[in-house]
């Protein structure tokens, strides 16, 4: 087998995301130590299992052991880390549903600070921050845990908060991006595209800015550098201005946007005729949007030659109510980008997870080994694999918080992967969200705004 | 009538309610303050959504009242009419007569109403009506539908009160009722109870016998909960008290004017879960075509166990409870 820790990317990934050997545990000897992720071979399913199992229970015992708010949920439910004792009882252990990370009093830095020092299973330390605003506390949070902090879109009022510690962050972003290298292994530096801004705590920008510093800084384009602040953020999520000043903000992110994708179609262009491998991660309905102008204008390119790779992730609708099959769209990147249906791969995650699912060829979304996936029904119940019910997952790499979460996705679980041969258990890719769950996905955000553009090119291709 | 028998009968708003009210509405009004929105977003909703479930035809019929029928006309606690319940509505003598009173066994006449009162009368989320028009509008919420079942136990010289409290019920009743609309749901999150149910307990053999007539029998399949019987406390199964529970004979003046106010404000919302209700109660009924209610009823038993919905509260209760 190739070893896929020989390329630039992988040796980034090893100087800014390493754990010190002496400090692996059972999660880190997957992540780190693991020669892949995805390989049949290798992860037999039998030690695989054995080792999530193992890592699990090692993360349950830090949690109780160090999180007093854990640690009085568990006897809340009467439950104690020694009744996990096989697979089965892992259905046992208690879990918190998603909006649980946004029940924070008040959104004054000082309350928030309290909150999160109370849900943490790790040390944060005395409150010294002097400001008064969210988004500098948000700054100041992640400098102090040297980790990754992130908010949701705030649609129905509350941001949702994140906070991961250095441990959780670097386990993840290793994995991140060993993930990338293993699915299109890179010749030289690829480019990392990402049409969108990395000047925020808003998750996807901060996740995929990140991802981006793995990059060197010629490699690495954005679509805007421009802030997206928390209030930015929640202005686009609702879509209402209510003041002069807030139209004049919707009118100039809609403008910044149009002129950042043409940018974009220009680099990608560039990018093609000197045969450059590019990563290119976006959400669908950004993507669409420029495959929209592509065609319009006659504009292929062949990205397939140089082994690059599309990435999408954040929900399919694509403007208002219409929706686009992942199939539909494969064949759109391929028309348009010359990248083929097993180098475009969509990705399922959210902001509580340390750990994603990517699709295969046959849009079946493969979850990372260490995930432990369940699906519960309305009485919270545990349904087997092939019905459809609430996705759920205990997620062991969480150092920071217990990421064993009940979330409000509406997923079907198969025990295999009916098409591909990559090992574990697959969901389909129809992943809705439940009855009664908040619309999610600050992937999203823009995508009221370009509503109106979509339209024109619509109507533009009807004529 | 003095002002004992007022307070007796329940005509007042007590500390009870007080505090029923006083620690959910500040909520509400706490959260329409600072979401807007959703207030806005809840009266839009569901534009084709019910304003009540009433049925086009009764599913009964309520027999011509005539003087000869036999009934309950003591002044008696917890015989007496009281607000919204009065047991001397020709309506509700003659149907009390259908079903029984007087002919039957205490026990039986009063499971009678109560399979009559589960079984034929919509649940729904509308403004609080009396006894008689609940029986004549087949159609009304937990607390009207328990107005009838109190007035027919009454008519048929069975004491009959009320059990009230502020309820915390099984996940899928949260998910049929609260999560149809944004703000209740955020409402009840916030709370984890909602305001106000009410249970029956009638008078047999010297015992109250607690029963639930909130819901319709055609709740329990697509929920895959079991159906109540009567004499059962809801507690064990779907219902359970998430404060104090309180038994007054009535209810108080002013609950009608009191109980409209929702529906005014938030007409969307009553839309959203009547929406709701009555795709279950059709999915409840296909259900019921290829099964007995008897029949689904001992098999769910079998297996059930409540799931209460109160996991994503737990933790933020846990997490109260550490303090700052």
């Amino acid at each position: 087998m190739e070893n896929i820790n020989d390329n630039v990317l992988s040796r980034r990934a090893d100087e800014l995301f390493s754990r010190p050997r002496e400090q692996w545990t059972t999660i880190d000897e997957i992540i780190y130590g693991l020669p892949s992720y995805y390989d049949n071979v290798v992860n037999e399913t039998e030690k695989m299992n054995k080792m999530r199992f193992k890592a699990i229970k090692e993360s349950l015992n830090h949690h109780y052991g160090k999180s007093k708010f854990y640690n009085q949920l568990c006897k809340e439910y009467e439950f104690r880390p020694d009744d996990v004792r096989n697979m089965k009882d892992l259905e046992k252990i208690p879990m918190l549903p998603d909006t649980f990370f946004k029940e924070y009093p008040a959104e004054n830095p000082k309350e928030v600070f309290e909150w999160l020092n109370r849900i943490s299973t790790i040390e944060l330390g005395n409150y010294d921050y002097g400001g008064k605003d969210l988004q500098g506390f948000l700054r100041w949070a992640q400098d102090r845990i040297e980790g990754l902090v992130n908010h949701s879109s705030g649609t129905t009022g509350h941001y949702s908060f994140m906070f991961r510690d250095k441990v959780t962050f670097h386990r993840f972003y290793y994995a991140l991006v060993r993930s990338l290298v293993e699915i299109a292994p890179p010749k030289d530096e690829p480019h990392y595209v990402y049409p969108g801004s990395p000047n925020t705590f808003l998750t996807i920008g901060r996740w995929l800015g990140e991802i981006g510093y793995v990059f060197s800084e010629p490699k690495r384009h954005f679509l805007t550098d421009r802030e997206i602040s928390m209030s930015i953020a929640r202005l686009m999520s609702t879509g209402h201005a209510k003041s002069l000043k807030e139209k004049f903000i919707l009118k100039a992110l809609k403008k910044a946007m149009i002129k950042g994708e043409e940018k974009m179609l220009t680099l990608l262009e560039d990018l093609d005729k000197t045969g450059e491998q590019i990563y290119m991660v976006t959400p669908p309905f950004q993507l669409y949007s420029m495959m929209l102008k592509m065609k319009e204008r006659g504009m292929k390119l062949n990205f397939g030659e140089s082994n690059s790779l599309i990435v999408t992730g954040g929900g399919w609708k694509i403007f208002e109510n219409r929706k686009i099959s992942e199939q539909e769209f494969a064949t759109m990147v391929e028309d348009t980008l010359g990248v083929p249906a097993d180098r475009y791969i969509d990705l399922y995650g959210m902001s509580e997870m340390n750990g994603i699912a990517i699709s295969c060829e046959g849009r079946y979304k493969h979850l990372h080994p260490w995930i432990h996936p369940m699906v519960l029904d309305d009485n919270q119940g545990h349904l087997g694999y092939d019905e459809w019910g609430r996705f759920a997952f205990l997620d062991p790499v969480a150092n920071s918080y217990p990421g064993y979460i009940i979330t409000g996705d509406r997923v079907k679980l198969l025990e295999r992967c009916p098409i591909c041969d990559k090992p574990g258990p697959v969901l389909e890719s129809d992943i809705t969200r439940m009855a009664g769950a908040e619309a999610k996905g600050c992937a999203n955000l823009m995508r009221g705004l370009m509503a109106e553009e979509f339209k024109k090119v619509e109507r533009k291709k009807g004529n | 009538m003095g002002l004992r028998e007022w307070k007796e009968k329940g005509y007042f708003f007590d500390l009870d309610w007080t505090r029923t009210f006083g620690r959910s509405i500040p909520s509400l009004i706490f959260l329409s303050i600072r979401h807007p929105l959703l207030v806005m977003n809840a009266n839009k909703g569901s534009p084709d959504g019910p304003q009540n479930l009433r049925p086009k035809k009764l599913p009964y019929e309520i027999p011509k009242f005539t003087k000869d029928m036999k009934h309950c006309n003591s002044n008696e606690r917890y015989l007496r009419p009281t607000f919204l319940c009065d047991p001397l509505d020709p309506a509700i003598i003659a149907m009390a007569n259908k079903l029984g009173a007087y002919e039957k066994s205490d026990w039986d006449y009063a499971e009678s109403v109560f399979k009559f009162v589960n079984g034929s009368i919509r649940i729904d989320f509308s403004s609080p009506k009396t006894a008689g028009e609940c029986l004549r509008w087949g159609h009304g919420t937990c607390i009207d539908k328990l107005n009838l079942f109190i007035a027919l136990c009454r008519a048929a010289g069975i004491k009959a009160r009320y059990r009230l409290y502020s309820p915390q019920g099984v996940e899928a009743l949260y998910n049929l009722y609260m999560s149809a609309d944004p703000l209740v749901q955020k409402w009840v999150d916030n709370l984890n109870f909602f305001v106000l149910h009410g249970s029956g307990e009638s008078l047999i053999d010297g015992k109250w016998a607690i029963s639930d007539v909130s819901a319709d029998f055609y709740h329990g399949p697509p929920q895959k909960i079991p159906i109540p019987h009567f004499g059962e406390d809801p507690a064990d199964l779907w219902i359970k008290p998430a404060k104090g529970v309180w038994q007054p004979e009535g209810l108080p003046l002013g609950f009608r004017l009191l109980g409209s106010l929702p529906f005014l404000m938030f007409g969307g919302t009553g839309r959203a879960i009547n929406k709701n209700i009555k795709a279950n109660y059709e999915e409840g009924l296909e259900i019921l075509k290829t099964i007995s209610l008897e029949e689904y009823d001992r098999e769910i038993r079998k297996t059930y166990k409540p799931k209460w919905h109160d996991s994503a509260r737990k933790a933020s209760r846990v997490l109260d409870s550490l303090g700052k």
